[in-house]
């Protein structure tokens, strides 16, 4: 058992090694989500409270988090490299699940960054107070990683397309349009839950007055994606005993 | 290779394979047996579907009909694809370690290193610290096959293993591809260079209108194929075999 997670723990480093060498890493899991966030300090300075703060956490986060798992995955589908190295189920397991690891490990660091900085603009968000949001960014973040994966449910030969979608970062795109018309009159909330719903996780998860039931279930949806993909990954793998 | 435990014997069946591309005929009613201990080497023109025996055996494309009967487990088996792609944020050493982790579940440089013959250590120390846009595509693919031999599998797939290499490095890496055949792995390989296969491999196959057809050795390829063909070396039978 040490041995396993010992294994896991250094692949998972060497997975966020190399996630933090892409090129774009800088820009889309720290520049990007900075911009967004002083676009929407600017856009709610006459309203400031502390409700926003725990919806912009949940964004940066989902941001920082679509930029990992499911994308990372769907490109290296796309670059043969399951096929070609993680080609038993074994195999797969370890490599999903330090994926995940390193997946939540580097949006944790960058939610974690982003919850501090937020405290220096909100006065009146207490440090308990800033403290539960992130973690409550951290459970959103493990959401959207589980839910992220099913990205991977698509077939390989919609792979460019799907390459399209996750490279250019439609979603975020999407997202981050959503979000800034959604504060003068809430009415993008519906587009946003429409075009994305992960963003629904997000959503309730970033909200205080969420009840445990729907986080529950909105936790074993995730999971239950997760699981999909794992069982897909079998299958696109699948070996003619 | 040294520090491989002896593995255990086997045996794969290939019965009656048929596999097209569309229109295109690839494998006809092809019939197969591997044995634990042997290296085959795989032989036939570009296109004639080497690379895609190699994806039907390991499951990545499903036949049209015909079975594969396996002995072993998936885990025991490992294949090299003609084209590695080495993912570019990673040196060379962290992708080998990669494929360690996820395929072995642990990794040890020391003992990678035990396993590559002495006089490679400095080379290899050297591309270990290179990300693979610094690093030759043949240096990229010969560490991602020291690799895989090293990963004590019983059966080993080498899609063209010493394709963009030099003859010095392929003549090493044949030396450790036989060597692994000393503790009982079976290796499939498939080349152009037809000269590697003298000597080394325990049987040819070659891909011809959609069968396997089986030779003992180089020698009998060239025996039994050159002499309508008046070779005089194997490749001049591999010309007249295939119809050049």
């Amino acid at each position: 058992m040490i041995a396993f997670i010992q294994n896991i723990y250094y692949l998972s480093l060497l997975l966020l090694r190399e996630e933090m060498r892409e090129p774009g890493w800088l820009f889309w899991s720290v520049t990007f989500p900075f911009i967004i966030m002083v676009a929407l300090f600017l856009q709610t300075t006459d309203s400031l409270n502390a409700k926003l703060f725990p919806i912009m956490l949940s964004f940066v986060s989902v941001v920082t988090a679509i930029r990992s798992t499911g994308a990372y995955l769907v490109g290296r589908r796309e670059a043969n490299f399951l096929q070609a190295f993680v080609s038993f189920p074994v195999a797969q397991k370890r490599y999903i699940l330090a994926q995940i690891i390193a997946g939540f490990v580097f949006t944790g660091i960058i939610v974690a960054a982003f919850g501090t900085l937020s405290s220096l603009f909100f006065n009146d968000v207490t440090i308990t107070e800033n403290l539960h949001q992130i973690m409550r960014a951290l459970g959103v973040v493990f959401c959207v990683i589980c839910a992220g994966s099913v990205l991977n449910l698509i077939p390989l030969k919609f792979q460019t397309i799907m390459g399209l979608v996750t490279s250019t970062y439609a979603p975020m795109l999407l997202l981050t349009f959503a979000e800034l018309i959604r504060f003068p009159n809430n009415m993008a909330l519906a587009l946003i839950n429409t075009i994305n719903p992960i963003a629904v996780g997000a959503s309730f998860i970033g909200n205080n007055n969420t009840s445990w039931l729907v986080l529950t279930i909105w936790l074993i949806v995730c999971l239950g994606l997760l699981g999909a993909t794992i069982t897909w990954f079998n299958l696109e793998t699948r070996w003619d005993k | 290779m040294k520090g491989t435990k002896v593995l255990q014997s086997f045996t794969c069946q290939v019965n009656a394979l048929h596999f097209s591309y569309g229109s295109k005929q690839i494998f006809s009613d092809a019939n197969f047996k591997f044995e634990s201990g042997k290296i085959y080497g795989i032989l036939g023109p570009n296109g004639i579907g080497k690379s895609t025996l190699f994806n039907i055996l390991f499951g990545q494309i499903k036949t049209d009909a015909g079975s594969i009967n396996w002995q072993i487990k998936p885990e025991d088996m490992f294949y090299v694809r003609q084209h590695v792609s080495i993912p570019h944020a990673l040196r060379i050493g962290e992708f080998i370690e990669m494929i360690f982790r996820i395929n072995q579940g642990a990794f040890s440089l020391d003992e990678f290193f035990k396993s590559v013959p002495q006089e490679w250590h400095v080379r290899l120390e050297r591309l270990l610290e290179l990300t693979p846009s610094k690093a030759s595509f043949g240096d990229g693919k010969w560490a991602t096959t020291l690799a895989a031999l090293s990963l004590n599998r019983q059966f080993l797939a080498l899609d063209e293993p010493t394709a963009a290499m030099d003859v010095h490095t392929r003549a090493g890496l044949w030396s450790c591809i036989t060597e692994r055949r000393k503790n009982g792995a079976t290796i499939l390989v498939s080349s152009h260079y037809l000269e590697e296969f003298t000597d080394t491999v325990d049987g040819i196959l070659a891909l011809k209108h959609g069968k396997l057809n089986f030779f003992n050795s180089v020698q009998d390829f060239v025996a039994q194929t050159g002499i309508d063909a008046k070779a005089k070396n194997v490749n001049e039978a591999f010309m007249g075999y295939y119809n050049y």
